[in-house]
């Protein structure tokens, strides 16, 4: 086996890569830990109980339903079944909303669709601004870069709330091409995505942007330069590569942005999917789900995270050096 | 590793950054321009609604929705109330709540930022793990929970605020000072959820200057810890800091339009550009005018905004000097 | 500025300007593409099958199991899945055949029998018999279920107090023992007792000790959480505690004596060690049933662990498999009307209770495991998504259903809703979508528009605790400086009426007959000039009330005046109302209003907490009676936030309630309204109406003022276009006249 000395310094990266996000990835456990009790605690501070409703039931029946799922144990019985059955079985517990499922159900149905969704914007997000980005940096202060980045900053400009009920407007109700709302076939699919994708589109052509002037002032593309190769090829081969790395750093806040950011998305375009429970279950004082959809949020953020660190690590060759 | 972008030396200290920044700013147009627009706008916001002759929460019933007039020049809302009023005072209201919520994240952030990266070793990796740990909580919750346990008449806080407002009013007791109190947190919780990345920068910027020969000059004559950070590192973090400031007020303009579409931002009736393109979004295939104007000033910020803060970073990275 | 290419940068915001200004009018585009002329959207279904019915239900449901309903999402979905004993017309209302083909009464009104017919089928073929409705009854009179509109089934003998856990049955045979120990006569075992107290208990923190019993007193007591644990000492004079016989008792708490109403006592369930009770009066089931006595005598002390809950002492009882016995506590004119209701809807037995035994009880009615009656099955269940349904093939109306399958979309972004109705993917926006004020009136002048009076009333709670609001001139001002007209023109805009008195005019059970004769008559009350908008007069009794208005700056200022909270929850619709309330009070009485919003949680628990002075709220008739929108003002009902208590009102509701006679008993709900409306301790606002969207091909829809609406009836008319009735898809089998109750 005769390693290159290149191949072997790759070999040498990906190992520190991969050892960097191991330490990350079991930090997660106790990280999340702490995020699941200080939230379990907050949220029974909170006034009112997840049983209020507009009409009051005899108390009777509110002793009941406390009954039935604890909450007239101590705060620290609660906790201590609570952690119980989420380390030793895995479970998050019962929705107090929706007391025909529970949160793993709930979580197993709707983050599926949060993800799909959140994947698909993120692909069309990276493949309008990345382009764009290149366009402007490549064409840096010429006409190109002036509309790639005028387009950028429109679509950082306008919320999504604003931009949904337009493209709705525009080509559901005004022109018939595309279904007005739900998640069925890939029609359905169009108008949520890129209204999920376009103000991260902007957002990634703005790094990419920034990224690739950078590189393209650094010493090794002068050289580049110096040695005649085209353009083109210096653009492509050898500024991509580092130009990018401000936007594969932003990949994992970024995707979980999504997943968050989605709530617009999923409430104008009635999706199923996890967005709307950030809220809803905080309102609700839904402790359970709250807590879970929280938890699973931490953990994708932080998983992301830790795989962007990974890919950081391979594209950098400065991180790799240390 | 995110803030590795940031992490550039400080450049000359001194007089020559800030007036060298100053020059080249001036000669960036594009953002010479906007901060022209930005103070005009900011003081129509300021003075357009004393002189206006609606008030922004006056009501006509019987008028209802209207559009653009000789009477309303941006037309009328479903209450009747004149939108010309309502979008300047909403403006008021958004850039407070952009500037104040930035200068909470600012003054947060920094001091964390600065403390961590300055005291380093097991503080550093204490301070840090609280910013990891808050960084992975939905900052949605965060908002919410703040919102459902402070926001109220009987928080704790509210009767610190009524004590505060005390020492400068007679009647702070009265009830209406509650929606001030309400627009503060808005501020408050959204500077609290912002000020992660400020610090993580600020870190980043403290810790490579920290062994620079003139921290170890005043460390070695006896400067206070506290002192060093704040009247050497800080200043000489500055470049960055002034940045990311100037690109944080947009997010934060923007953050509050998205918690007022969610009806968590600021509330009816008062006003802010936020609160009116949520609204104006809702009807906007019948009442256009009330998405249109409240859009365009919000766009029109945002935009200068961004353009200024580009132009700030031009400005005070001294690499842009080799383009 | 274009001359210099670092200048061409600043066009990045011309573009954006031209970006917004381009896309924003395109908001004001006309309806256009395959919208048809006069209707609001398409009325093409787009090739879907003419056999299902598509619909919009808003929220997902809480519960599929009619015991447990309580939320709108959940009870239009559980109408379609169970039938109770009788069902509502789709048009008017009235009771039509169910599970039960006919029904005796007695002449008192006391005693029912109904009769099923042979054909009611489960969806797996088994018979529903009597017995699943005694189970089911009785299950929701379980207080561990937990069902929070089990006080309908207060109505049946014995229900309350079997629900508070007040009526059980002696396990075994106990010689009840007095104050000092002696022991009295047996009780036999499976004798049920009515249990006044046990000890040690807890005291309602409402309720502090009371130094000595006042004899014959009238109290009421509130809801309120458990305070401190108390020690019963012995039993004092007799009293009446929220309507009820009660005694006074003698209690220790934290080594204080004191008295206190039996029903401020929790029992303290896990350390109850004796119980003081009475023989108990237990349904018979025979006609003319004796007035029972006040109170019986008390038995004496018995321990708590003998004694069990038994549902038999409710009014309840299957003969046999298809005849089924009720007795009533009081005659309740509304009997029928409960039975459409989902809360008194039969289950399976055998699926709950296997479900219960694995502590799964409420996941019985998920689609691999429910088991319903009624005509439509539960299909498939997207969790907040889709719910569909098709033909139950045991129902008696297979046959006859002409929608085949029933599919609920679960939309609450009202928007989505409209744009998915537009479209033509639903075929009905729902009973559950509030349409936005703002569309109203562009909505209104759509062929496919309908508008309806709905039974509920909306109001503002006033905290009668709370200065000012606690000087009911003040609270009658601020009613007459309300331009009630004004908002239900220009705020909610859907053609609600405007409300001076609580009941809506149209509610039935004689309430709108009496008020017709009233009105015929020249004595109308509540639309007398009092009650309309009179700013002069809201400023005189202002002035009444200690707060001179005096003219100010071009406006009214009330002198000395506090200012005033208007609490609402966090809602578009109710913002609006309150901003305009708010300049009304300003305009008119130059009284400063403040708003408060809050999230829905704090809401309640703020209202409930008594902390507000004016507080949105309102009320939806459960069914077609004056009780339901008066019996939260009763000073003792847990619906009652006012604060308001009136021995006058609560005598002549309870002497309404108990009055046979529909006409006489709505003259006195009318009388016990009036004390409430001098009060005013709410401020009415508006009588609900109901906005919806139906497509013009769906026939057996029929508008009604409970806002059901049975989809068995409904069915897809391809030639609507040449007009004609809507029918219902089959005409319901009207209940024969109630036969006599012989023994």
């Amino acid at each position: 086996m005769t390693a290159s000395p290149r191949a072997r310094r790759t070999l040498a990266g990906l190992a520190l890569a991969l050892r960097l996000a191991l330490v990350k990835l079991v930090a997660i456990v106790p990280t999340l830990l702490i995020v699941a009790t200080l939230l379990f605690f907050l949220l029974r501070l909170a006034p009112g109980g997840p049983f209020d409703r507009e009409r009051a039931a005899p108390p009777e029946v509110m002793r009941a339903l406390e009954h039935k799922y604890h909450l007239d144990e101590s705060l620290f019985a609660q906790y201590g079944r609570w952690l119980t059955d989420l380390l030793f079985h895995g479970d998050l517990g019962p929705c107090f909303k929706y007391p025909h499922r529970t949160v793993n159900e709930i979580i197993g149905a709707t983050l599926p669709v949060s993800m799909h969704l959140g994947l698909m914007a993120l692909l069309v997000a990276l493949a309008i601004g990345i382009p764009l980005g290149v366009v402007g940096a490549a064409r840096q202060n010429r006409w190109q870069d002036t509309l790639s980045m005028a387009a950028a900053l429109v679509g950082l400009s306008v919320p999504r709330f604003v931009l949904a009920p337009l493209l709705v407007l525009a080509f559901s109700l005004g022109l018939y091409w595309l279904p007005v709302a739900r998640w069925e076939s890939w029609r359905h699919m169009i108008l949520p995505v890129v209204c999920a994708a376009l103000p991260t589109a902007a957002y990634v052509a703005r790094l990419t942007r920034a990224g690739l002037i950078e590189i393209l002032g650094a010493d090794f593309i002068r050289t580049a330069r110096a040695k005649g190769l085209s353009e083109r090829r210096i653009l492509f081969v050898h500024a991509l590569r580092g130009g990018l790395l401000p936007v594969v750093s932003y990949l994992g806040p970024g995707f979980s942005g999504l997943l968050v950011g989605s709530l617009v998305v999923e409430k104008i375009f009635n999706i199923p999917g996890m967005g709307r429970y950030f809220v809803e279950a905080a309102l609700s004082s839904d402790y359970a789900l709250l807590t879970g959809v929280t938890l699973v949020y931490g953990a994708l953020l932080m998983v992301s995270n830790a795989a962007v660190d990974v890919a950081y690590a391979l594209l950098d060759p400065r991180v790799r050096g240390t | 590793m995110t803030a590795r972008a940031e992490v550039v030396p400080g450049g000359a200290p001194g007089r020559s950054l800030g007036r060298d920044a100053w020059r080249r700013l001036r000669h960036n147009r594009a953002a010479f321009v906007a901060g022209i627009v930005l103070v005009v706008l900011l003081l129509a916001c300021i003075f357009v609604p004393m002189l206006a002759p609606y008030a922004y929460d006056r009501q006509d019933l019987a008028l209802g929705a209207t559009p653009p007039s000789a009477a309303h020049w941006m037309g009328t809302d479903f209450h009747g109330r004149d939108l010309f009023a309502r979008v300047f005072f909403g403006g008021r209201v958004s850039f407070a709540v952009g500037f104040i919520a930035t200068g909470v994240a600012l003054v947060i952030g920094v001091t964390w930022g600065a403390v961590a990266g300055y005291f380093g070793g097991r503080v550093d990796a204490v301070m840090m793990r609280i910013v990891d740990i808050l960084f992975t909580f939905p900052f949605l919750i965060l908002v919410i929970l703040l919102k459902v346990f402070f926001a109220n008449s009987r928080s704790p806080l509210y009767h610190a605020f009524q004590a505060t407002l005390g020492l400068f009013v007679k009647d702070a007791k009265d009830p209406s000072y509650l929606p001030l109190f309400q627009i503060f947190f808005v501020f408050g919780a959204l500077g609290l959820v912002s000020w992660l990345t400020m610090a993580r920068i600020v870190r980043g910027q403290v810790i490579a200057l920290r062994e620079q020969p003139f921290i170890e000059a005043a460390r070695a004559i006896g400067v206070r810890p506290l002192a060093i950070v704040f009247r050497h590192l800080v200043p000489n973090a500055a470049g960055p800091i002034i940045v990311y400031t100037a690109l944080t007020v947009p997010q934060i303009m923007l953050t509050e339009a998205f918690l007022s579409f969610l009806g968590l931002g600021t509330e009816e009736p008062l006003s802010s550009w936020g609160l009116l393109v949520a609204g104006g979004a809702e009807t906007m295939a019948l009442y256009p005018w009330l998405l249109v104007f409240p859009s365009v000033m919000l766009a029109v910020t945002l935009l200068c905004l961004n353009f200024l803060g580009d132009g700030l970073r031009d400005a005070l990275d001294p690499r842009a000097r080799k383009a | 500025m274009t001359r210099h290419t670092t200048a061409r940068r600043a066009r990045h915001g011309w573009a954006a300007i031209c970006a917004v200004g381009v896309l924003g009018p395109l908001g004001a585009l006309p309806a256009c593409g395959r919208d048809e002329p006069g209707y609001f959207g398409t009325v093409g279904r787009g090739g879907k099958d003419a056999a299902t019915f598509y619909l919009n239900n808003g929220d997902e449901p809480e519960y599929l199991d009619p015991g447990l309903v309580s939320d709108t999402a959940s009870s239009a979905l559980v109408r379609e899945l169970f039938d109770g004993l009788v069902l509502a017309h789709p048009d008017d209302q009235h009771p039509v055949q169910g599970v039960a083909e006919r029904y005796d009464t007695s002449d008192d009104n006391l005693l029912y029998r109904f009769h099923l017919r042979a054909d009611a089928r489960w969806t797996d073929g088994e018979p529903v018999t009597a017995h699943d409705f005694v189970y089911a009854w009785q299950r929701v009179l379980t207080p561990a279920t937990g069902a929070r509109n089990a006080t309908l089934l207060y109505a049946l003998t014995n229900g309350k107090l079997f629900h508070q856990g007040k009526i059980l049955r002696l396990g075994e045979a106990v010689r009840p023992r007095d104050g000092q120990g002696t022991a009295r006569a047996e009780l036999a075992a499976g004798t049920f007792v009515r249990v006044y107290a046990t000890s040690p208990a807890k005291l309602r923190a409402s309720r502090p000790l009371a130094d000595a019993p006042e004899a014959g007193a009238s109290v009421s007591v509130g809801d309120d959480k458990d305070g401190a644990p108390v020690r019963v000492l012995g039993l004092g004079p007799p009293l009446r505690c929220n309507g009820e016989g009660d005694y006074w008792f003698r209690l220790e708490a934290g080594g204080r004596e004191g008295w206190a109403p039996g029903c401020a006592l929790v029992e303290d369930a896990a350390h109850a060690e004796v119980a003081l009770v009475s023989v108990a009066v237990v349904p018979t089931y025979a006609p003319r049933r004796p007035v029972p006595a006040e109170a019986a005598p008390v038995a004496g002390l018995v321990p708590r662990a003998v004694l069990v809950a038994d549902p038999s002492a409710v009014g309840v009882r299957a003969v046999d498999d298809r005849t089924l016995e009720v007795e009533l506590e009081r005659p309740t004119p509304h009997f029928l009307e409960l039975c459409t209701l989902p809360t008194l809807s039969p289950v399976p037995r055998a699926v709950v209770e296997r479900f219960t035994a694995r502590g799964e009880s409420d996941r019985w009615f998920r689609p691999e495991s429910i088991v319903s009656n009624g005509p439509y099955a539960l299909e498939s269940w997207k969790f907040r998504y889709e719910i569909s349904m098709v033909r139950n093939p045991h129902h008696p109306d297979f046959e006859r259903l002409r929608m085949h399958r029933l599919v609920f979309l679960q939309v609450n972004d009202v928007q989505a809703c409209l744009n998915l109705y537009r479209t033509g993917e639903i075929d009905y926006i729902g009973s559950n979508v509030s349409l936005p004020s703002a569309y109203m009136d562009s909505l209104a002048k759509q062929g496919d528009f309908s508008r309806f009076v709905w039974l509920g009333t909306y109001w503002y709670e006033l905290n009668v605790k709370a200065p000012p609001v606690d000087d009911v001139r003040v609270r009658r001002a601020l009613g007459l400086a309300l331009d009630r007209q004004l908002i239900v023109d220009n705020v909610t805009r859907a053609g609600q009426l405007p409300a001076t008195h609580y009941v809506p005019d149209v509610t039935g059970a004689g309430y709108s007959e009496v008020g017709e004769a009233e009105r015929t008559a020249g004595q109308a009350r509540f639309a007398s000039p009092e009650a309309a908008f009179d700013p002069a007069r809201a400023r005189a009794l202002l002035a009444e009330a200690g707060y001179r208005v005096v003219e100010a700056d071009g406006g009214y200022r009330a002198e000395g005046f506090p200012p005033l909270e208007l609490l609402y929850n966090t809602q578009e619709g109710h913002q609006k109302i309150a901003l305009a309330v708010q300049d009304m009070w300003k305009r008119h009485l130059g009284v400063s209003v403040q708003l408060r919003n809050e999230e829905w949680k704090i809401f309640l628990k703020d209202v409930r907490d008594g902390h507000f002075q004016v507080a949105r709220f309102g009320w939806v008739a459960d069914y077609n009676h004056p009780q339901t929108f008066l019996d939260n003002f009763l000073s003792y009902s847990n619906n009652n936030w006012t604060r308001w208590k009136s021995g006058a009102f609560d005598e002549l509701l309870e002497k309404a309630a108990a009055t046979v006679d529909r006409l006489d008993a709505a003259r006195l709900y009318r009388e016990a309204e009036a004390v409430a409306v001098a009060d005013m301790p709410r401020l009415p606002v508006y009588f609900y109406t109901k906005s919806t969207l139906v497509k013009p091909y769906v026939r057996g829809f029929y508008p009604n003022a409970m806002n059901v609406h049975p989809l068995r009836y409904v069915w897809l008319d391809d030639k609507w276009r040449a007009g004609g009735p809507s029918t219902p898809a089959f005409p319901p089998d009207e209940l024969p006249a109630p036969g006599r109750f012989a023994p």
